[in-house]
């Protein structure tokens, strides 16, 4: 793997937080590295730092030390603003509480994403992105009126509509029932390949962790595989 | 059994202080009992030194006359009731000095005279004036026009009777002397005593009784009740009804504190709806959880209940402290117009501001915990919004109109009331329909190519609710905000320039008809505006219809007075300014007279009844062709007869008019009329500066309420737009995570906020604007010139005012790094 196919590199992360009976270490010492087009998994308990080394990849908060460059740009001489910028237009996210826009249609919430970036035909990309994931006959309906499977398909075309060369997804089957989580796995699978889009997943399953190419396995904050 | 349950309930209370939601309901409920109590408590103190003023013009709070020795029981039931009391005797007299003689209007009076109000008194012509107690024995106060027609000074003897009486000072005002104008002649004042000792008043003579009393306001009501029934030949005259001008001043001021107290309730209330929204709002969870556990709706509503109970009440207790403060920041900033310290108010205020707060707390607050207490367990399972249901809808004008007629009942200004609410009702829904159909328009077609713009566009169409809520509150609180603070002012500086601008101050009586053409000239050639002269006669009323006018046939007391006594009344070719025809034709053929609308109303009279006057010998019977409105606080010379001149031709007749003159102008009057010794010229700027005094108070006072209103508005802003505060941080993560930037965002949120500011401003304006119009015809009777202006400015002070509340409530929502906010979740 050459550095200039990489798509994000971590060397020698940590986390940590002050809480009121001392500091906690939430994540130690990580390196990650991930080529374009390649899968990795986190994997580990809860509370073991599997979300928090996500984010940190995502440029969605800082690490304590250590470095992180995404695209090639080092994420530490960057604020919160240029960390966006670099985020634009590359990076999807599916997260496991789905966080679509509560007021926002299914149409609206995958268009959002695609108008920040300033790209042309906006609704009919969304469109033709949900029909992708089979909710060509949902484009008006308000996340309120789909089911969970339903909800995560449309963050799933949202995540995806843009063309990311990155998509981070944080236990995107986590509330789901097997079944639809099976259809969703597939979905974000299919899309890591035809798109040659480098995924970034954190589950607790270790059958959809077994599908991606590389996985780190986080206790208690450290790297034990 | 009881006692765990108080005590489960005192737990819940205590645990729900530490929610962040409940402080500012309870804010919103110190400000809206603050806000009535202290309005109707400074108005209530306005009302009292108003009463007081009044009470100044008739030297009492009440007067008893009759041309008859008041009989003495009335004067004991009046000490009975604990009332202080002092008698006047006027009659006329003509007084001597050497050859020189003027007829005069004595008053003989108590050493106590005047028991409200004062005597200014001057040792001697030019010098200034002091207050002064009534007349030694053997001294006699003479006004201005008795020196100048007697040519003597201050210190010297005149012959009044058979006696000798030394003049001790020059009268400058008296509380008597600004009432009815034409029946003044030049006054002198002695005291009672010398009345017998000089053998003044014989019993042929024609004197006139009158009993001054004073005391406090319900023992003078209670003693007016008890008498009037009793009463035979006698008059009672009260001090709120005896002076038209004072009476309607008092009335135009208690209606615009009432407009004030609406004002800032609304705002207040406004205020509390939405913090109770947004406190319901982030209790639903726990509810659920609760109901999940198996509590009943019932038993939780007893618990939210009980909680705003228990932090309601010092809360409201709190209010009514802080409204005696504000009542007194204002009456410092206004006390300094009247002459003395306004009267404390009492303790009526704090009622109605309890009563008042409690009202708006339950009304505004129960809708929200009814519906939070009914919260569905499902609600732990599966993501719903709470959206506000018909009932809510229903439940908030509802309880705004309740609020309305609570104020209408305080302060008794009904329609003042109903034309604010309807005003307002008529804003909300029409901006609420507007709205949602440009909701529904912007959605389907996004205006713009920027994505600011679009998306700015989206999130204003995409929480119609929210959207809905924030822009009809900030037009309601911004047409409160104007109402009080542009138009209510307008309003009263226009009714002042219409009460200074060419009011007259001036009248001259006794013109001789061949005086007329000279003295309108000469008043020409001093700059004065040309006067309306009128022929002036006294008659008296002797039948109806042909038959006797007497007391049996009409019993309204207010007949009596016309029966009883000389009636002035003159004749016209023209309509006099001020009156306005509101039934028949102005001069049609054949005896005519057309009569004030007040009498139409006292005798039962309408058009085409005939009137029989007697004038000295001669009997003059007409037909009423006219009744007329008169403005009688127009300070102009208004008559309630007048008659078509070729009925009454060859009557004789002096003159009268009325004249507004400046300082200047008033010096070079006086060596004017010095050629026209019968003519006499009655000065009423006093009387006219007191009414000026009390509209400036007025005017004062409604800027700090605007102040008080405007505060109220932001609060309410704010309120509104915390409602959402937790949904736009979430959102602002999201964005972020996808890459917009935190100046995007901002530039949406200001483009957002602005627009719906400036649309609920906008139509804020208009409602202030409308309102005002309507006010103005229908309450205040005042000419408006329609402020357009109102509508661009009410637009950009509304996106000002969200701009400015979006920087304080939303100050921060982009501040935490997204991924904190996305592990917490939406809300």
């Amino acid at each position: 793997m050459s550095a200039t196919e990489t798509v994000v590199v971590a060397e020698h992360i940590s986390k940590r937080v002050a809480t009121a009976v001392g500091e906690l270490r939430v994540l130690d010492e990580i390196d990650v590295q991930l080529a374009a087009g390649q899968s990795l998994a986190i994997i580990g308990e809860s509370g073991s730092g599997k979300t928090t080394l996500l984010s940190l990849l995502a440029g969605l908060e800082q690490p304590t030390s250590g470095q992180i460059r995404l695209f090639g740009s080092p994420l530490s001489g960057l604020d919160e603003d240029g960390r966006a910028a670099l985020r634009l237009g590359r990076v999807g996210f599916v997260f496991q509480a789905f966080h679509l826009l509560p007021s926002f249609t299914a149409l609206e919430n995958v268009a959002a994403p695609l108008e920040l970036a300033g790209l042309d035909n906006p609704l009919e990309r969304a469109r033709v992105a949900l029909e992708r994931v089979g909710l060509g006959q949902r484009l008006t309906h308000l996340p309120r009126q789909l089911s969970g499977g339903e909800q995560q398909r449309v963050a799933l075309a949202r995540a995806f509509a843009i063309g990311p060369r990155l998509l981070f997804a944080d236990e995107p089957t986590g509330n789901l029932d097997q079944r639809t989580g099976e259809r969703v796995a597939e979905l974000l699978f299919e899309i890591n390949r035809s798109y040659g889009t480098s995924l970034v997943l954190v589950t607790h399953d270790p059958r959809l962790a077994a599908r991606c190419q590389h996985q780190i396995h986080l206790e208690a904050g450290r790297r034990v595989a | 059994m009881m006692s765990a349950i108080l005590s489960t309930l005192l737990r819940h209370a205590r645990r729900e202080w530490r929610a962040a939601e409940l402080k500012p309901v309870l804010a919103a409920l110190l400000v809206a009992v603050a806000a009535a109590t202290g309005v109707l408590a400074f108005s209530e103190r306005i009302e009292r030194a108003l009463a007081l003023r009044s009470g100044e013009l008739i030297g009492g709070d009440a007067v008893l006359s009759s041309r008859q020795p008041l009989p003495r029981p009335l004067l004991d039931e009046a000490l009975a009731a604990g009332l202080r009391t002092s008698s006047v005797t006027a009659f006329p007299t003509v007084l001597f000095a050497g050859e020189t003689s003027v007829l005069v209007e004595i008053k003989a009076v108590a050493a106590d005279y005047p028991l409200r109000g004062r005597l200014l008194v001057a040792p001697a012509d030019g010098a200034p004036a002091a207050q002064a107690a009534a007349p030694a024995e053997g001294e006699v106060y003479l006004d201005g026009r008795a020196l100048a027609a007697l040519a003597v000074p201050v210190g010297s003897e005149i012959e009044i009777g058979n006696a000798m009486l030394r003049i001790a000072g020059l009268l400058v005002e008296d509380p008597e002397g600004a009432g009815s104008f034409l029946t003044l002649a030049p006054r002198a004042l002695v005291r009672e005593t010398d009345v017998a000792r000089l053998g003044l008043l014989g019993p042929a003579s024609r004197a006139f009784h009158r009993l001054l009393l004073a005391g406090p306001g319900a023992a003078v009501e209670r003693y007016a009740e008890s008498v009037r029934p009793r009463l035979q030949g006698q008059r009672l005259t009260l001090a709120r009804d005896a002076e038209q001008q004072l009476a309607r001043v008092a009335q135009q001021a208690r209606a615009f504190f009432g407009l004030a107290a609406l004002a800032v309730l609304w705002l207040a209330a406004l205020a509390i709806a939405l913090t109770a929204r947004r406190y319901t709002d982030g209790r639903r969870e726990v509810v659920a959880q609760l109901r999940c556990f198996g509590l009943s709706r019932r038993r939780i509503l007893l618990q939210l209940g009980a909680t705003l109970g228990l932090y309601g009440l010092p809360a409201i207790i709190l209010g009514i402290v802080a409204g005696y403060g504000l009542q007194a920041l204002i009456a410092l900033g206004v006390g300094a117009l009247f002459q003395e310290a306004l009267p404390w108010p009492g303790a009526t205020p704090a009622l109605l501001g309890v009563l008042v707060g409690m009202l708006a707390y339950l009304s505004f607050t129960l809708p929200a915990l009814s519906r939070l207490a009914a919260t569905s367990p499902s609600t732990l399972l599966r993501q719903t919004e709470d959206r506000l249901g018909p009932r809510e809808w229903l439940a908030y004008p509802l309880a705004l109109g309740v609020l309305t007629i609570a104020v209408w009942l305080l302060t008794g200004e009904g329609e003042l009331g109903l034309i604010a609410l309807a005003g307002m009702s008529l804003l909300a829904a029409t901006l609420a329909g507007l709205l949602w159909l440009l909701l529904r328009l912007v959605r389907r077609h996004l205006p713009g190519r920027s994505f600011v713009v679009r998306q700015a566009f989206r999130q204003f169409a995409a929480r119609p609710a929210t959207t809905l809520l924030s822009a009809v509150s900030l037009a309601l609180a911004l047409a409160a905000v104007l109402l009080l603070g542009v138009v209510a002012g307008d309003l009263v500086r226009q009714w002042r320039s219409g009460l200074s601008a060419d009011t007259p101050n001036r009248f001259l009586l006794n013109i001789q008809p061949e005086q007329v053409d000279l003295l309108r000239a000469q008043l020409r050639a001093l700059g004065i505006a040309t006067p309306r002269f009128y022929p002036f006669a006294v008659g008296r009323l002797i039948a109806v219809n042909g038959t006797p006018a007497t007391e049996e046939r009409f019993p309204d007391p207010r007949a009596q007075r016309f029966l009883d006594g000389d009636l002035n009344l003159s004749w016209s070719r023209e309509l006099p300014e001020a009156n306005r025809l509101v039934a028949g034709q102005w001069w049609d053929e054949g005896p005519e007279v057309s009569i004030a609308e007040t009498w139409a109303q006292i005798f039962g009279l309408a058009v085409g009844d005939h009137l029989t006057v007697r004038v000295g010998e001669r009997e003059i019977e007409a037909r009423i062709a006219s009744v007329r409105k008169v403005d009688w606080d127009s300070f102009r010379v208004n008559f309630f007869l007048l008659f078509e001149p070729e009925t009454v031709a060859g009557l004789e007749s002096t003159w009268v008019t009325s004249v507004r003159t400046d300082a200047g102008q008033a010096r070079r009057l006086g060596p004017l009329l010095r050629a026209y010794p019968n003519v006499t010229p009655i000065d009423v700027d006093a009387l006219l500066a007191r009414i000026l005094g009390v509209v400036d108070a007025v005017v004062r006072s409604l800027n700090t309420i605007f102040w008080c209103a405007l505060i109220a508005a932001v609060c309410v802003l704010l309120a509104a737009l915390a409602v959402g505060v937790g949904a736009r941080r979430f959102e602002s993560a999201l964005w972020r995570s996808l890459g917009a930037s935190r100046r995007t965002l901002r530039r949406t949120l200001w483009l957002e906020l602005g627009a719906v500011g400036g649309l609920g401003g906008g139509f804020g304006g208009l409602a202030a604007l409308a309102t005002g119009v309507a006010l103005a015809g229908r309450v205040f009777h005042i000419e408006y010139s329609t402020p357009w202006w109102l509508l661009p400015v009410g637009a950009a002070l509304g996106a000002t005012l969200s701009l400015l509340a979006g920087w304080v409530a939303l100050h921060g929502v982009d501040a935490t790094p997204p991924a904190n906010t996305l592990r917490a979740g939406a809300g």
